[in-house]
């Protein structure tokens, strides 16, 4: 049971990830591969602030979400200029800079050391001591992360971000300042995802610079086009299925001196397979 | 690009429900499957050994050489009756050598399969999400290459985490008493940016006053980089006597050896006993040559080791700590004869059992959980083959 438990744990803070990415990718149909970097951001606040300055998880989290904010706004500036591809590009180098800082500012960040022993969060005075605990914790802010998503693009904001990945020009022309729109979605995922880091911070107890790679960007960036893009129920399930799938297939018996490869080729095989009969991922509405 | 869901509502809901019931359906049928294993002390069934190693990803090159050793050893124990009767079911995981899969594997062992006791997690210093899971559950693990020094430094807890791997301070000390020795007053430092690296680059500096030597120069370069040319020129413009070069793979630490020799830079180099590595020296001879190093003093048991693994196996021992895992797999297999059922009783038998060990003669833990017994000497590699420094 606590092994599932620990799933659903990682499974949330990845829902709330992708959830978050899909606002920028998805709505607003920027291809951004920076999201670890908010992410990371998120997770180092709370290590750095709680082992080093006192803080608690909360307070720690809300600095977090201000610090990926202050990032988000001013990557925004510079990557609103580009579009398609060239932003990809601009959004990969992003990734790399603050993947650069996590590393290399080590009287802050302890670089390639990492932090260790991060605390539990405390609830109304409550140390949350079992993942059981820590599951419902992180099931409430995934709910709230899923609530905020799901009012962003029912509202007239999300309709006109879907209005900017359609057609940008054209709303432009109806004088929306879609530079404007595009930074606003961009600021708010990053804050959601510092929330997802300030989680896997909390809950795993040791981070270090490893994590928060351009490889997890593009890990969280496949979740979300597998679950399936401008959807925000997509992104839940594809957080679910990228942390349960390689775990189920600890469970196949593949012949134990080739297990490892076989799993991997297995989890490969299965997503080139989805690819391939749903391009626009499980609940997509809109392909890249 | 519009595209027309498929009923949203209805494929979350049946997508969830179908990955629950598939994990379920397996955990039921492993635990179904289990229904004959019970646990030591008892009579009947089988003791399970967790095996928690980096198969895939970049510490794949010791993983592999670990999880082989460490079959090696399983198969010998219940080749020759088992533990008190019981046969060893050894089952392994792969932490592909990242933190999140690393804690995920051994959440699987521990929460899953209720291992015993977990020989592993590879690289446990770098990958110390998986700490919390193993000292919270009481499962011992013994680790074939985790430097406790980076444990300790960080004052986390060690209850349950245990080492076969070479001390990291005596390495260093003992390097730092022949550089003195030897008369060399300054080296430079040259490590990348891997947690361990950076761990042995802080270790080194710190010990160094005690010697009388000097850091004359630091590099620390990016993980993964295969190019030192620039670094050895600068080391060879600024005429260093010696240099100690800490990397993450021992090929790595190959490669610059290599361009150094290219390169002609004269300076004595230090590294640690992680170049011991006869994979990486059959491909980099005549580069390693000279190269100083620590490593514990030959005996009957390395030899046997090596034997053994080339006549199971037709290679040599992949990767520097495959001995180090043969070990852990012997120690815990002694502590698991006295009777002790896991959780504390095993941790304390652990902290008792000694073993006559192929890394060290005389194998156990200290108070750092780290291997007590056995005296380490320096070597070299001198016509492609390691030797002792004469």
């Amino acid at each position: 049971m606590e092994y599932l438990i620990h799933l659903a744990v990682m499974s949330s803070i990845y829902a709330i990830l992708g959830m978050s990415l899909n606002l920028v990718v998805g709505y607003a149909g920027l291809l951004s591969v920076t999201h670890a970097a908010f992410y990371g951001i998120g997770a180092y606040a709370v290590g750095i602030l709680t082992v080093s300055h006192g803080y608690g998880f909360f307070g720690a989290t809300a600095i977090g979400m201000a610090c990926a904010a202050l990032a988000a706004w001013f990557i925004g500036i510079v990557s609103g200029r580009f579009k398609g591809d060239y932003y990809a590009l601009v959004s990969f180098g992003f990734n790399i800079i603050v993947f650069s800082i996590f590393l290399n500012v080590q009287s802050v960040t302890r670089g390639p050391l990492g932090i260790p022993g991060i605390p539990k969060p405390e609830v109304f005075g409550m140390l949350i001591r079992s993942n059981a605990q820590f599951l419902l914790l992180a099931i409430a802010f995934t709910l709230a992360t899923y609530a905020v998503s799901q009012w962003i693009v029912t509202s007239s904001f999300g309709r006109t971000l879907k209005g900017i990945r359609e057609d940008e020009d054209a709303l432009r022309v109806f004088g929306y300042d879609t530079a404007r729109y595009k930074r606003i979605i961009f600021v708010i995922a990053a804050m959601l995802a510092a929330v997802g880091g300030s989680l896997f911070a909390s809950y795993i107890s040791y981070i270090d610079p490893s994590t928060f790679s351009l490889n997890e960007s593009i890990f969280i960036l496949s979740l979300v086009i597998l679950g399936g893009l401008a959807n925000v129920n997509g992104s839940v399930f594809g957080a679910i299925f990228f942390i349960l799938l390689p775990e189920i297939l600890r469970f196949v018996g593949f012949p134990p001196d080739i297990a490892a490869q076989m799993r991997q080729v297995a989890y490969g095989l299965i997503l080139v397979l989805l690819m391939l009969y749903r391009p626009q991922g499980m609940f997509g509405e809109y392909k890249l | 690009m519009k595209d027309e869901p498929w009923g949203i509502g209805t494929k979350i809901a049946a997508g969830i429900l179908t990955l629950v019931i598939v994990i379920t359906t397996i955990m039921q049928y492993v635990a179904w499957r289990n229904g004959g294993v019970v646990a030591p002390g008892t009579d009947v069934g089988t003791i399970r050994l967790g095996g928690a190693f980096g198969l895939s990803g970049v510490c794949a090159e010791w993983g592999e050489g670990e999880k082989k050793a460490a079959q090696m050893a399983v198969d010998e124990i219940n080749a020759n009756g088992g533990i008190n009767g019981r046969k060893i079911d050894f089952m392994v995981e792969d932490t592909q050598c990242e933190n999140k899969t690393t804690v995920n594997a051994v959440q699987k062992l521990v929460n899953a399969d209720h291992v015993l006791a977990i020989v592993g997690p590879t690289w446990g210093d770098a990958y110390q999400g998986a700490s919390p899971v193993i000292n919270g559950s009481m499962t011992p693990a013994v680790a074939p290459d985790t430097a406790m020094e980076a444990l300790e430094l960080e004052h986390q807890p060690i209850d349950y985490i245990f080492s076969t791997y070479a001390p990291q301070r005596k390495e260093i000390a003992a390097l730092q008493a022949y550089a003195e020795k030897s008369g060399l007053k300054g080296i430079a430092m040259v490590w990348d940016q891997d947690s361990y690296s950076t761990m042995m680059a802080k270790l080194f500096e710190e010990a160094a006053p005690a010697h009388g030597i000097v850091i004359t120069d630091k590099h620390e370069m990016p993980t993964g980089i295969q190019d030192f040319r620039t670094i050895i020129a600068k080391l060879k413009a600024a005429h260093a006597e010696a240099a100690f070069i800490s990397f993450l793979a021992p090929h790595t630490k190959a490669s610059f050896l290599k361009q150094a020799k290219e390169l002609g830079f004269s300076g004595t180099v230090f590294s640690a006993a992680d170049i011991q590595d006869e994979s990486v020296l059959a491909s980099y001879k005549d580069a390693m040559d000279g190269v100083i190093y620590t490593y514990p003093v030959a005996n009957a048991g390395q030899k046997a080791f090596k034997e053994a693994y080339r006549a199971k196996y037709g290679e040599d021992p992949q990767g520097p700590a495959a001995v180090n895992a043969y070990d852990a797999v012997r120690i815990i297999a002694v502590a698991m004869r006295t009777g002790a059922t896991g959780g504390e009783a095993l941790r304390d038998a652990l902290m008792k059992a000694r073993i006559k060990g192929a890394f060290v003669d005389d194998l156990g833990f200290d108070a750092k959980h780290q291997v007590g017994g056995g005296a380490f000497e320096l070597k070299t590699v001198r016509n492609g083959t390691f030797v002792p420094l004469k």
